[in-house]
């Protein structure tokens, strides 16, 4: 630079003049780094270039388009040919193979653009910058905006999106690419070598822009590149390798490229810049190397022609620079050039890129010998090669910053194979979890085995443009995979990373799978995969709850994850409850999903049947951490949301599992408990107050009267069970549900929830409902047996009704039943109302004695006892499920929910009580109200009489396995009228109405 | 299908539809524009006693009503004659069809609201003079009032959400007591997260309170998927 430096003394100021008006952080910059004083005296860059302009018109009228032409050419030709770069290596720097060497050179003749334009000054600074900096830094610095460049040089378009990605950068870069298209017609009048020496260098830029991440990581690697690149024909065509990306990207129309090019390069550069700017912090360096790029892009446009062979031949050069660059950044670098030239190139130009790509990915090798972490990355670009190279490089750095040799390893394996990653997955999932960052990147990064479908994702994210021609299959699935991946991995990193790592192993799988299932909406699949990631947290409850969501989804997603959250608060409630499980699912049994619940049921009671299986789980769950259950929660919540009222679903399936939990820590050892009855009455009592909180809500002040309408209440309620019941029981199994669910949290919100979560539930699923309310209140009363417990207990049972009618609600009644048995151990009386109410609600034999018991304790505490006393002979009158074990009046509870299931609220009541009283989803037709003749239950054409051997019959072969799109498609087949169906009948098929 | 001696044409147990028997039948009605087609159907011809006939194929995967009649309907209700108020008309393919089976003493009110397939219900009906193309709302009968006579049967194939108050509206308006209504309904438009035998069951019980009495249902598979054509009796006299 000192050479250069003196001769550029001189234009320092001019350059600084420029750029104060054109961008005053640039020239801040500039003069920083050259450290010259602005002279007022100095001429004004644009009035020298008035005047050379003014020159150059006279002088190029006649022979500026043959100069043009012959020094594209030749630089073409130069850059393009072997040959050609070594001589241009040798120029520059034959004597260093360092890229200083070449910088040189380039400053040299960038001195001359300088006095003709700023942006020869620019390219100056660069090398300056290059000079300073060390070596193999130097280069990574100016590979990065010179990537930034290769944007640039697409279109001036694309280098203003890139500049608006970074802002200092755009700011230079803009002024710069002008001035770019005036050098390149400089360059050609000075010399083609020199123009070619400031390509490759521009080139090399590029080349290692791509890599520029990775050697911003890992600096020894890019001096190695840069030794090699020096030593041989290898720098050379790496330097020619990245011009002929920007020259195939350039060639095909520009603007379209620069669209394509845009986002997905912006997108990538801009990574790559962010990234760049946190390591080296410095954006001046990108606003160097885009001034730089731009020339570049000039001259390649006008090279088109001739770029196309020079391509091809770059095309292997390019590959083998490639792997120079470090692995992932410059995977990722290179992807995007490429799908930029592929998309913007004509198909000749396409087959070149496609050559250009197909060698990148074979460097990898190249790269490997390198680094091994590298490699991993190159490695997965082959599978997917943009996007995949981009998560590679992102896992890459991640894993790098973390943990350098296990990050490295586990890159690899995610990028090749899910199941190879999920061993990796854990260290990344450590890592992602501190790491986990709203970005993609992050997400992908975060999540090893999803890599595959991250990997998509990434590409989609990051490169849309470029992957989605190739991923776009794959992206729905992998990046439905990946969110949710990302997602749990990020809950469990918030929650517990530990425990979470090794069940996302598990549903990871469960993930890649159940998007494959349901490809239909990657919502769907993101929903499933949630689900899959619950599945996998609760290992015991997964298996369950999968079949179970499977079979309620086809009729409503939402009901069924209510279905099998109820389900599986129902299993927990006690074996005997497979029984009541049983007779509902016959029910349901018209429903396919029955069948599979039924199942879930039995093997989760099969599982547990002492304990419910929801105990089961969530005591498994327990003991490792009352987090992770959250998590699976929090993680269920995600995908009802994306099915329909899945917020609510997740959300009531959350509060489940938290409530769950609670229970089981709370109710764990004493699972079935004789002493219900007792733990009932003083439950009760704590319940009826909530219960008749509950009750004013629901019906009015009638029942709030404690003492005096208890008695009364609860004598109605056994009686008219049927009636009660269903108001009650529902509420109170939607309150059970939601309680068991949702832990301490939760259960503050229950009271004012509880209103509308009771109203809400009598409507959706009264069965569900009962059963969990039938098992809340036996795990409540097991677990304690004293007034004291019983009266925690039923706190607890007063928020999962609420939960139920509003998961919402749910929550902050699980935090109130928390909260109250927190509190009722100190004060019974004040706990007792919130929680009573809910209970009273619930059950309707139990809960008119807890009603009584509940409004007894409302009023003082003294009568509590008494009251409960007297509640629970009347509750033990009234429901046999009194008398001793919670197991019974679960079952008797859940006898009664059952009849009501057959009425058909099962399925219509998921369904209203996912979205509940809240958001219940808008419904012209509400299936369970409509009778349909059973004559027209089934619409198919199977089932029309006559239907065999029917002029349709083929075309109903054809078409029955067809939905959505394929249909439409098949059946315009059929329209053009090339189908025979054979003979038409005249027989009449219609289905008569009688009357 | 050209060749007429190998195709034999036989009239179909409804009223103008016929059933072209040759290679592969295919359901047919007489063209009533011998020479032309409306929408590059294929065409029939047939000599009989030097007269040449014309039909036109009449595909169930174009037209709704061909399929019902395909599918196994007992009435369309649509006879040569008749006069019939056709809500949903489109591009006239099907209502040309109608044409054909009404005949030139029939009448074919084609109400279509879309401009853009209005245009080619018009083109349609400058070559047929039974059929009368109103491009209007069904939803706002009175708007077309003028130009409506009463009607004996009413097809509607609206696709909307409210199309039982769609064809309600217009039979109180335009159709005579007793007359007909045949309805398709397409499931999805009018709800679709509910199964579809709840959405047609509703919508029946939509019509009874209507005063249209369904008189039969008949699935429109395999041609359409979750499609059902009701067909009522509006007002019907009481039974003796």
């Amino acid at each position: 630079m000192s050479n250069a430096a003196d001769p550029n003394a001189a234009l320092l100021p001019i350059v600084y003049d420029y750029l104060k008006d054109s961008c005053k952080d640039i020239a801040e910059a500039f003069q920083k780094r050259f450290k010259f004083k602005a002279s007022q005296t100095s001429p004004k860059l644009k009035s020298i270039y008035k005047d050379w302009s003014g020159k150059r018109k006279t002088e190029a009228m006649n022979g500026p388009v043959s100069k043009k032409t012959k020094k594209d050419e030749s630089s073409d030709d130069s850059s393009s040919s072997e040959d050609e770069k070594p001589t241009v290596k040798k120029v520059n720097g034959t004597a260093s193979k360092t890229p200083q060497k070449k910088v040189v050179p380039a400053a040299n003749k960038t001195p001359v653009k300088r006095t003709r334009k700023e942006s020869s000054s620019s390219d100056t600074s660069d090398e300056e910058d290059a000079k300073t900096a060390s070596k193999p830094q130097t280069k990574v610095a100016k590979v990065t905006p010179k990537a930034k460049a290769k944007k640039d040089l697409d279109s001036e378009s694309d280098s203003e999106s890139s500049e608006d990605e970074s802002t200092k950068v755009k700011a230079k870069a803009k002024p710069k690419p002008k001035t770019a298209a005036v050098k390149a017609a400089t360059k050609k009048a000075e010399s083609s070598d020199s123009s070619d020496s400031s390509d490759e260098e521009d080139s090399k830029p590029k080349g290692k822009t791509a890599v520029a991440k990775p050697a911003a990581k890992a600096t020894p690697k890019p001096a190695a590149k840069k030794a090699e690149s020096s030593d041989s024909s290898d720098s050379s065509s790496e330097d020619e390798k990245p011009k002929t990306a920007v020259k195939a990207a350039q060639k095909p129309t520009p603007k379209p490229a620069a669209k394509k090019a845009e986002s997905s390069s912006s997108s990538d550069s801009s990574s790559e810049d962010e990234k760049l700017t946190a390591v080296k912090g410095t954006p001046k360096i990108a606003a160097k190397a885009t001034p730089k790029t731009t020339p570049k892009a000039t001259p390649k446009k006008p090279e088109s022609s001739s770029s196309d062979s020079s391509s091809e031949d770059e095309a292997p050069k390019k590959v083998v620079s490639t792997p120079k660059a470090a692995p992932a950044k410059k995977a990722t670098p290179k992807v995007t050039p490429k799908a930029t030239p592929k998309k913007q190139e004509s198909s000749s130009d396409s087959s070149d890129s496609s050559e250009d790509e197909k060698p990148a990915k074979p460097t990898p090798g190249k790269a490997s010998l390198k680094s091994t972490p590298k490699i991993p990355a190159k490695a997965t670009p082959k599978k997917t090669e943009s996007s995949s190279s981009s998560d590679s490089s992102s896992e890459d750095e991640k894993l790098q910053n973390k943990n350098n040799n296990q990050k490295a390893t586990p890159v690899k394996p995610a990028a090749k194979a899910t199941p190879k990653a999920t061993p990796k997955a854990t260290p990344k999932a450590n890592a992602k979890k501190a790491e986990s960052s709203s970005d993609s990147s992050s997400s992908e990064e975060e999540e090893p085995i999803p890599k595959k479908a991250q990997p998509a994702k990434a590409a989609a994210k990051a490169t849309p443009k470029v992957t989605p021609k190739a991923k776009a299959g794959k992206d729905s699935g992998t990046s439905d995979s990946d969110s949710d991946s990302s997602s749990e991995d990020e809950k469990a990193g918030a929650k517990k990373t530990p425990a979470k790592v090794t069940p996302k192993v598990a549903p990871k799988p469960a993930a890649k799978t159940t998007p494959k299932a349901t490809p239909k909406k990657p919502a769907e699949s993101s929903s499933d995969s949630d689900s899959s990631s619950e599945d996998e947290k609760p290992k015991p409850k997964t298996p369950v709850k999968t079949p179970t969501k499977v079979p309620v989804t086809p009729k409503s997603k939402k009901t069924a994850k209510e279905d099998s959250s109820s389900d599986s608060s129902s299993s927990e409630d006690d074996s005997k409850i497979t029984e009541s499980i049983l007779k509902k699912t016959k029910p349901l049994a018209k429903s396919t999903p029955a069948p599979s619940r039924t199942q879930s049921v039995l093997k989760k009671a099969a599982a547990k049947d002492d304990s419910s299986s929801s105990d089961s789980s969530s005591e498994d769950e327990a003991p490792k951490a009352k987090t992770p259950a959250k998590s699976p929660a929090a993680k269920t919540t995600p995908k009802p949301t994306p099915k329909s009222a899945a917020k609510k679903d997740s959300s009531s399936s959350s509060s489940s599992e938290s409530e769950e939990e609670t229970k089981s820590k709370v109710v764990k050892t004493p699972t079935k408990v004789t002493p219900k009855p007792a733990a009932k009455k003083p439950a009760e009592s704590s319940s009826d107050s909530s219960s008749s909180e509950s009750e004013d809500d629901k019906k009015p002040s009638a029942k709030k009267t404690p003492a005096a309408k208890v008695t009364p209440k609860a004598t109605p309620k056994s009686t008219p069970k049927s009636a009660k019941k269903e108001s009650s029981s529902d509420d109170s199994s939607s309150s059970e549900d939601e309680a068991p669910q949702k832990k301490a949290t939760p259960a503050k919100k229950p009271a004012p929830k509880t209103p509308v979560s009771t109203k809400n539930t009598p409507k959706q699923t009264k069965k569900d409902s009962s059963s969990s309310d039938s098992s809340s209140s036996e795990d409540e009363a097991p677990t304690k047996k004293t007034p004291n417990k019983s009266q925690t207990k039923s706190p607890v049972k007063t928020p999962n009704g609420v939960a139920k009618a509003t998961p919402k609600k749910d929550s902050s009644s699980s935090s109130d039943s928390s909260s109250e048995d927190e509190k009722k151990p100190a004060k019974p009386a004040g706990k007792t109302p919130n929680g009573k109410s809910p209970v009273v609600a619930k059950v309707n034999g139990k809960d008119s004695s807890s009603s009584d018991s509940s409004d007894s304790d409302a009023e003082p505490s003294t009568k509590k006892a008494k009251v409960n006393a007297t509640a629970n002979k009347q509750n033990k009158s009234v429901n046999k499920k009194d008398e001793s074990s919670s197991s019974e009046e679960s079952s008797s509870e859940e006898e009664t929910s059952t009849p009501k299931i057959p009425n058909g609220v099962m399925k219509k009541t998921p369904i209203s009580n996912g979205k509940g009283s809240q958001n219940a989803p808008f419904r012209r037709v509400k299936a369970e109200e409509v009778e349909v003749d059973h004559r027209l239950a089934d619409n198919s054409f199977e089932a029309k009489k006559n239907a065999r051997g029917s002029w349709g019959e083929r075309a109903n072969h054809d078409l029955k396995h067809t939905k959505g799109k394929s249909f439409r498609h098949e059946k315009t087949k059929k329209k053009r009228g090339s189908y025979a169906g054979g003979s038409i009948d005249f027989s009449v098929n219609s289905i008569k109405f009688d009357d | 299908m050209a060749g007429g001696k190998q195709v034999i044409i036989e009239p179909h147990r409804h009223q103008g539809v016929f059933i072209a028997r040759g290679k592969e039948d295919a359901l047919v009605t007489k063209n009533m524009t011998p020479g032309e087609t409306v929408y590059g159907e294929k065409k029939i011809s047939v000599e009989e006693n030097e007269i040449k006939i014309e039909y036109r194929a009449w595909n169930p995967f174009r037209s709704k009503l061909a399929a019902a009649i395909l599918g196994g309907v007992d009435h369309i209700h649509i006879a040569p004659g008749s006069k019939v108020l056709y809500l949903g008309a489109a591009s006239g393919t099907t209502v040309s069809h109608v044409s054909d089976i009404v005949g030139p003493d029939g009448l074919v009110y084609a109400v279509e609201f879309s401009h853009r397939s209005g245009r080619d219900l018009i083109n349609v009906a400058k070559k047929r003079p039974n059929i009368i193309p109103i491009i209007e709302d069904a939803r706002h009968p009175h708007k077309y009032r003028m130009l409506m006579g009463m009607v004996d049967t009413i097809f509607a194939d609206v696709a909307q959400p409210d199309q039982a108050r769609i064809v309600a509206l217009n039979a109180h308006n335009f159709l005579k007591n007793g007359g007909h209504v045949v309805i398709s309904i397409k499931a999805n438009c009018i709800d679709s997260t509910a199964e579809p035998e709840a959405v047609f069951a509703d919508e029946v019980n939509k019509l009874k309170s209507e005063k249209i009495k369904p008189q039969e249902q008949l699935t429109l598979e395999p041609y359409e998927r979750d499609h059902a054509v009701v067909v009522g009796v509006y007002r019907a006299p009481p039974k003796k």
